[in-house]
C-alpha cells in the first residue's frame, strides 16, 4: 500500500499527537530510561513512525503504534525488567519447601493432620454461622421479607387475629403484599394407616409472596380462596415422594383427609426450604367478614414495598393498629403491631448465640493448634540453623531465607486446609445428624459452598502466616558466623528461642483456659439441671397424642365418652398400672390459658389473672405420680351430671388464695362445660404439688394451673399417658395400639414416646451445646498439654549441658526434677492467669445458658484452673524426668 | 544476556550510534528478524549504562538536539565477547549432535 498523498498535514498532526502521547507515557517510567532518554526515545519513535509510514502506510503506522504500546505495557508492569521473576521465585520456594518437608515426614504429618482437623471444624461451623446470619434466606429477594406481628401489652410479639390481618391488608401501604399462615394438624387417610401431618392454612398469596412456585402443578390462585371453592391442597415434595411414590398421575386427583377429600393441585420444589420445614400439607386460608378479632393465631408475612424500610413499615403498622383499636372497643388496651425482619424471627437469638459460641470455640481450638505448630516450627528452625547458616554464607539474603521458611509454613497450611475441606464435610454431616431437631431453622442451609471454601482459604493463609512467622523470623535472623561456629554443638539453646517457646506455652494455656472454663460452667449447669425434680415420676410411662376429628366426633359428649372408654380399656390391659389423658404433658409448655376469678378474692377487672387450663381424666395425677397436697383427685363420679369441680396446683393456691384452705373455694372461669353454664363455677376439690410446665429450668415460681375433668369439659385433642406395672414402657406399645385401634381404626396415633424420653428431650439443646463446647474444650486442653510437652521437651534438650554440669557439680536428681517442673509451673501459672482474665471476659456470653450456676463462681474458676494446670504440669513431667536422667559424663563428653 | 542486549552491543562494537540508528542497524543485520521499539531500546540502554557496558558521548554530532549517542566500553566489549564465546560453545555442541551441518575444516 502506498501512502495517501492527499492529506499530509492531517497525517503529520496524527503522528505529532502519537509522539506526544508516547512522551507522556514515558513520564510514567522515570527509572526505565537513561538520563535524557525520554527525548531521545521520542525522537526514535518519531523516526520509526516515519519509516513505517513510508514502508507500509497506515497499516505500518498502526503496527508501529501497537508494537510500541506493547513495549510500554511490559515496562509499566511491576518489575518491568524482570517480568517473570516473581513466579519463578515462588516456584523455587515451593519446590524447596516441598523437599524440606519430604525430609521430615513425621513433622509434616502431625502438622497437616492437626490443621486439617482444626480448619475442617472451623469450616463446618462457619458454614452454619454463615447460613444463620449472613447468607440470604432461600426466598426470592429475602431481604425485603418481614414478619408483621401483633404486640401485646407486655411488649412481646403475638400471632395475629384474622380480622386484624384483613384490616392490615386493606390499609397498610408499606408492603407489596401481606400473607398469613395458620398451623394445624392434618390426618391423611391415603395409606394403610392414618397418618398425622403438620399442615398449614395459608392465604392464597402466600407462595407468591415468598417468591416460590410449584415444581409440579400450581400454587394457590385467588379462586382457591373463595369460601365456596372446592378444597385444594399443595404438598411438600418429601410427602409427595414418601406417601405418593412421586407419582405425577396423582396430581389433579383427590387426597383423602379425615375431614374431607381435597384435590392435589401442586407439589412444592424438592430439596427446597419446604422439604426441611415443618409443614407437609398446605390448604387455602379462607377468611370472611365474620373473622374473629379476639383470637390470635395467624403468622403474617409481608414483603416491603420498594423504598420502604423496616422502621418505616413498623411506624405505619403502629398507626394502623391504633386506628383499628379505636374502631373496635373490644380490643384490649395497649395492643399494637410491629414489623420485624424475617431473619430475626427465623433465627432465634439463642440459635445465633449458639452459632457464635461454637465459632469462638473452634477458633480457639484452631488458634491453640496453630500455636503448637509454631512451637514445632520453631524447634525445627532451631535444629536447621546450620543448614540455614550455610545458605546465608553462600549468599542467600535474610529475606530469601525468611521467605523460604514462610512458604514452607504456607504449603503446610494449604495442604492442611485442603484436607480440612474433607474434614469439614464430615463434621458438618455429624453436626446435622446429632443436633436436636429444630436447632437450625429450615431456612438456614449450611453447606460447604464457595463462601465456606473462601473462608477455608482465608484460614489457610492466616494459620500459615501465624504459625510460620515466628519460626521464619527466628530462623532467618540468625547470625551466620555464630551459627556456623556452633555447628555440631548444642545449637538449639539460644535464649531467644527459649523465650519464644515460653511465650507460646503461656499463650496456649491461656487460650485453653477460656474454653475449659466455659465448658466447666456448661457441664455444671447441665448436671444441676438434670438433677432438678420435674414434680412427677417419668419412669415406665408411655405417652401418645390423639386428635378426634370433628367430622366423626360431632358432639362434646362423644369426645368425653371416647376418652372415658379409651382410658378404661387401657387400664384393663395386662401390665398396665394406670392410664389417663391430659391436654398438655409436663415440660410440654403452656398450651392454653384462661382468665378467671376466685370467689371471695378481690379482682382487678382491667387485669384479670390467668391460669394454664388442663383437661384431665380421673387417674391422671396417679398415673404420672404427681402428689396431692390437699383434698382429692378427680373420680369417675365427676361427670357431666355432677357439679363442676377443679384441682389447682400449689402455685395457683399460693398466689390467688393466699389465706385459708383452697379446697372448697370456687373458681369462676368461662370455660366450656357440658352443663352449658356460662362463666361457670368450678369448685376446688384438691391441690396438687407443682409440676414443671415449660422445662426443667422453670423458675422457682411455677405456672398457676387449674385442672378440670375431661368428662365435664371435653376437648378433642389430648395426650394419653399409660403407666406400666414396672415392665418397660415401650413393651406396652403393641397392646396400646391395638386397644385404641379397636375403638377407632381410623384414628392416628401420634407422637408416641416414653415420658423419660420426653424429659430427656426437654434438655436436648442443653445437652447438645454442652457436649459440643465440652468436646472442643477437651480438644483444646489436649492440644495445649501436647504443646506443653513439646515445648518443655525442647527446653530440656536445649539445656542438657547445663543440667549435666549441675549434676556433675553435685545437684541431686530431685533438684533437677524440681527445677524443670518449677519452670514449667511458672509458665503454666502465667498462662492460667492470663486465661482467667480472658475467661472472665468471654464466659459472660454463656450467662443466659447457665442454670443455677454463676459464670463468675470462684469455685468453678478455681476448679477449671486447677484441672488444666495439673494436666499441663503432668504433661511436663516426662521431660522433667528425662532431665533428671541426664548423665553428666555423656553430656560433657559429647560437648 | 538477552538477545536484544547482545545485538545492541554488536551494533556498537565498531562505532558510536544514536538510538534510532541502533534500531535500524539491528534490523538490517538480522534481516528484520529483530525489530526493537523505541521504549524497549531505551530501557535496554538504561540497563547497559547502569551496568557500565556502554556509555553516552558528551558530544552531539548530529543536527537533532534530542539525539543521544552511545559507545561500547571495554567492559561491554568483554561481556559481548564472553557471550559470543558462550554461543559458539553452544553451537559446537549442537553441531556435535548433528543439529547443524558439520563445519568445513579450513583448507
Amino acid at each position: 500500500m502506498s501512502p495517501a498523498p492527499a492529506a499530509p498535514s492531517a497525517r503529520r498532526s496524527v503522528r505529532r499527537l502519537a509522539t506526544r502521547l508516547y512522551t507522556a507515557a514515558l513520564r510514567l517510567l522515570p527509572d526505565a530510561l537513561p538520563p535524557g532518554g525520554r527525548g531521545a526515545a521520542a525522537e526514535a519513535f518519531d523516526a520509526l513512525q516515519d519509516e513505517a509510514w513510508q514502508a507500509r502506510g497506515a497499516r505500518g503506522l498502526a503496527g508501529c503504534w501497537l508494537a510500541e504500546t506493547g513495549s510500554l505495557a511490559r515496562l509499566l508492569a511491576p518489575r518491568p525488567h524482570l517480568p517473570r521473576r516473581p513466579m519463578t521465585m515462588l516456584t523455587h520456594d515451593l519446590r524447596d519447601a516441598y523437599r524440606a518437608l519430604r525430609r521430615s515426614p513425621g513433622f509434616t504429618l502431625v502438622v497437616v493432620v492437626t490443621l486439617a482437623l482444626g480448619i475442617g471444624m472451623n469450616t463446618a461451623i462457619f458454614s452454619v454461622v454463615d447460613a444463620l446470619l449472613f447468607k440470604s434466606l432461600p426466598y426470592a429477594d429475602a431481604e425485603r421479607l418481614v414478619v408483621v406481628a401483633e404486640r401485646h401489652p407486655l411488649g412481646g410479639r403475638n400471632t395475629v387475629a384474622p380480622a386484624n390481618f384483613l384490616d392490615w391488608q386493606a390499609r397498610a401501604t408499606s408492603f407489596t403484599g401481606l400473607a398469613a399462615r395458620q398451623s394445624r394438624t392434618e390426618t391423611l387417610l391415603d395409606g394403610d394407616e392414618p397418618r398425622t401431618l403438620r399442615g398449614a392454612l395459608v392465604s392464597v398469596n402466600y407462595f407468591a409472596l415468598l417468591g416460590v412456585d410449584a415444581a409440579l402443578g400450581r400454587v394457590f390462585t385467588d379462586a382457591d380462596g373463595r369460601p365456596d371453592a372446592p378444597c385444594a391442597v399443595v404438598i411438600s415434595h418429601r410427602l409427595f415422594a414418601q406417601q405418593l411414590g412421586a407419582d405425577t398421575a396423582r396430581l389433579g386427583r383427590d387426597l383423602a383427609f379425615a375431614a374431607e377429600r381435597c384435590t392435589l393441585v401442586g407439589v412444592l420444589p424438592a430439596d427446597s426450604v419446604f422439604d426441611r420445614g415443618a409443614y407437609d400439607v398446605y390448604r387455602p386460608l379462607v377468611l370472611g367478614p365474620g373473622a374473629t378479632r379476639s383470637s390470635h393465631f395467624l403468622t403474617v408475612f409481608g414483603r416491603l414495598a420498594p423504598g420502604t424500610t423496616v422502621a418505616r413499615a413498623d411506624a405505619e403498622m403502629v398507626a394502623v393498629a391504633a386506628a383499628i383499636s379505636g374502631e373496635h372497643p373490644e380490643i384490649e388496651l395497649d395492643w399494637s403491631a410491629t414489623v420485624v425482619p424475617l431473619r430475626d424471627v427465623v433465627v432465634r437469638a439463642d440459635t445465633a448465640r449458639l452459632a457464635w459460641v461454637l465459632m469462638g470455640a473452634v477458633a480457639l481450638v484452631l488458634l491453640i493448634a496453630t500455636v503448637n505448630i509454631a512451637g514445632l516450627g520453631l524447634s525445627r528452625a532451631v535444629a536447621r540453623r546450620p543448614e540455614v547458616s550455610v545458605r546465608v554464607a553462600l549468599g542467600a539474603g535474610r529475606w530469601r531465607v525468611f521467605r523460604g521458611l514462610l512458604v514452607e509454613s504456607l504449603l503446610l497450611s494449604a495442604t492442611g486446609a485442603a484436607a480440612g475441606v474433607g474434614v469439614g464435610r464430615i463434621a458438618l454431616r455429624a453436626f446435622s445428624a446429632y443436633m436436636p431437631a429444630g436447632t437450625l431453622p429450615a431456612e438456614a442451609i449450611a453447606t460447604l459452598d464457595g463462601r465456606a471454601l473462601a473462608f477455608t482459604a482465608l484460614l489457610a493463609v492466616v494459620t500459615g502466616l501465624l504459625a510460620g512467622t515466628v519460626p521464619a523470623w527466628h530462623g532467618a535472623r540468625d547470625n551466620v558466623s555464630g551459627a556456623l561456629r556452633s555447628t555440631g554443638r548444642s545449637v538449639s539453646g539460644s535464649r531467644a528461642s527459649a523465650r519464644l517457646h515460653g511465650g507460646l506455652l503461656v499463650t496456649e494455656i491461656a487460650l485453653a483456659m477460656i474454653l475449659v472454663t466455659g465448658a466447666a460452667l456448661l457441664v455444671a449447669s447441665f448436671v444441676r439441671l438434670t438433677r432438678v425434680s420435674p414434680g412427677f415420676d417419668a419412669t415406665d410411662v408411655l405417652t401418645l397424642r390423639l386428635s378426634l376429628p370433628e367430622t366423626r366426633y360431632r358432639s362434646a359428649q362423644a369426645v368425653a365418652d371416647f376418652y372415658g372408654r379409651v382410658t378404661a380399656n387401657l387400664q384393663a390391659l395386662p401390665r398396665v398400672a394406670g392410664a389417663a389423658a391430659i391436654t398438655s404433658l409436663p415440660l410440654g409448655g403452656w398450651l392454653y390459658g384462661a382468665t378467671f376469678s376466685v370467689e371471695g378474692e378481690p379482682v382487678d377487672p382491667a387485669r384479670p389473672p390467668a391460669a394454664h387450663v388442663q383437661h384431665a381424666t380421673p387417674s391422671y395425677f396417679e398415673t404420672l405420680g404427681i402428689p396431692l397436697a390437699a383434698g382429692r383427685a378427680f373420680t369417675t363420679r365427676d361427670d357431666a351430671r355432677a357439679p363442676l369441680v377443679a384441682v389447682i396446683n400449689e402455685t395457683f393456691a399460693r398466689r390467688f388464695i393466699p389465706a385459708g384452705d383452697a379446697v372448697g373455694r370456687v373458681v369462676r372461669m368461662d370455660e366450656f362445660n357440658l352443663q352449658g353454664e356460662d362463666d361457670a363455677r368450678w369448685r376446688i376439690v384438691g391441690v396438687i404439688r407443682d409440676v414443671k410446665t415449660y422445662g426443667l429450668d422453670d423458675a422457682e415460681l411455677a405456672t398457676p394451673e387449674v385442672y378440670i375433668p375431661v368428662a365435664q369439659s371435653p376437648t378433642p385433642s389430648l395426650f394419653v399417658t399409660v403407666r406400666s406395672d414396672g415392665s418397660p414402657a415401650t413393651a406396652l406399645v403393641p397392646d396400646v395400639r391395638a386397644a385404641i385401634r379397636t375403638l377407632d381404626p381410623e384414628l392416628p396415633i401420634a407422637d408416641l414416646q416414653t415420658m423419660t424420653d420426653r424429659v430427656g428431650g426437654s434438655v436436648t439443646s442443653e445437652r447438645f451445646r454442652t457436649a459440643l463446647v465440652g468436646g472442643f474444650a477437651a480438644l483444646a486442653a489436649l492440644l495445649a498439654c501436647l504443646g506443653v510437652y513439646a515445648v518443655r521437651s525442647q527446653a530440656v534438650v536445649a539445656r542438657r549441658r547445663e543440667i549435666g554440669i549441675r549434676v556433675a557439680l553435685g545437684a541431686k536428681r530431685g533438684d533437677v526434677l524440681a527445677m524443670v517442673l518449677g519452670q514449667s509451673a511458672r509458665l503454666v501459672v502465667a498462662g492460667l492467669g492470663l486465661g482467667l482474665a480472658g475467661a472472665l471476659a468471654m464466659t459472660r456470653v454463656l450467662d443466659r445458658w447457665l442454670f443455677a450456676t454463676d459464670a463468675r463462681d470462684p469455685w468453678m474458676l478455681a476448679g477449671a484452673m486447677a484441672a488444666l494446670g495439673l494436666a499441663a504440669i503432668a504433661a511436663s513431667w516426662v521431660p522433667a524426668r528425662r532431665a533428671a536422667a541426664v548423665d553428666p559424663l555423656t553430656v560433657l563428653r559429647d560437648a | 544476556m538477552s538477545p536484544q542486549v547482545f545485538q545492541i552491543l554488536l551494533s556498537l562494537a565498531d562505532r558510536t550510534l544514536h538510538g534510532y540508528a541502533i534500531i535500524q542497524d539491528i534490523r538490517t543485520r538480522t534481516d528484520g528478524a529483530m525489530s526493537l521499539t523505541a521504549s524497549t531500546l531505551y530501557a535496554a540502554l538504561r540497563r547497559l549504562l547502569d551496568a557500565g557496558l556502554i556509555d553516552e558521548l558528551d558530544a552531539r554530532p548530529d543536527d537533532d538536539p534530542r539525539r543521544r549517542y552511545y559507545r561500547i566500553t571495554p567492559k561491554g566489549r568483554a561481556a559481548g565477547k564472553a557471550e559470543a564465546a558462550r554461543l559458539e560453545r553452544l553451537t559446537a555442541m549442537a553441531r556435535d549432535k548433528r543439529w547443524l551441518p558439520a563445519k568445513r575444516s579450513p583448507r
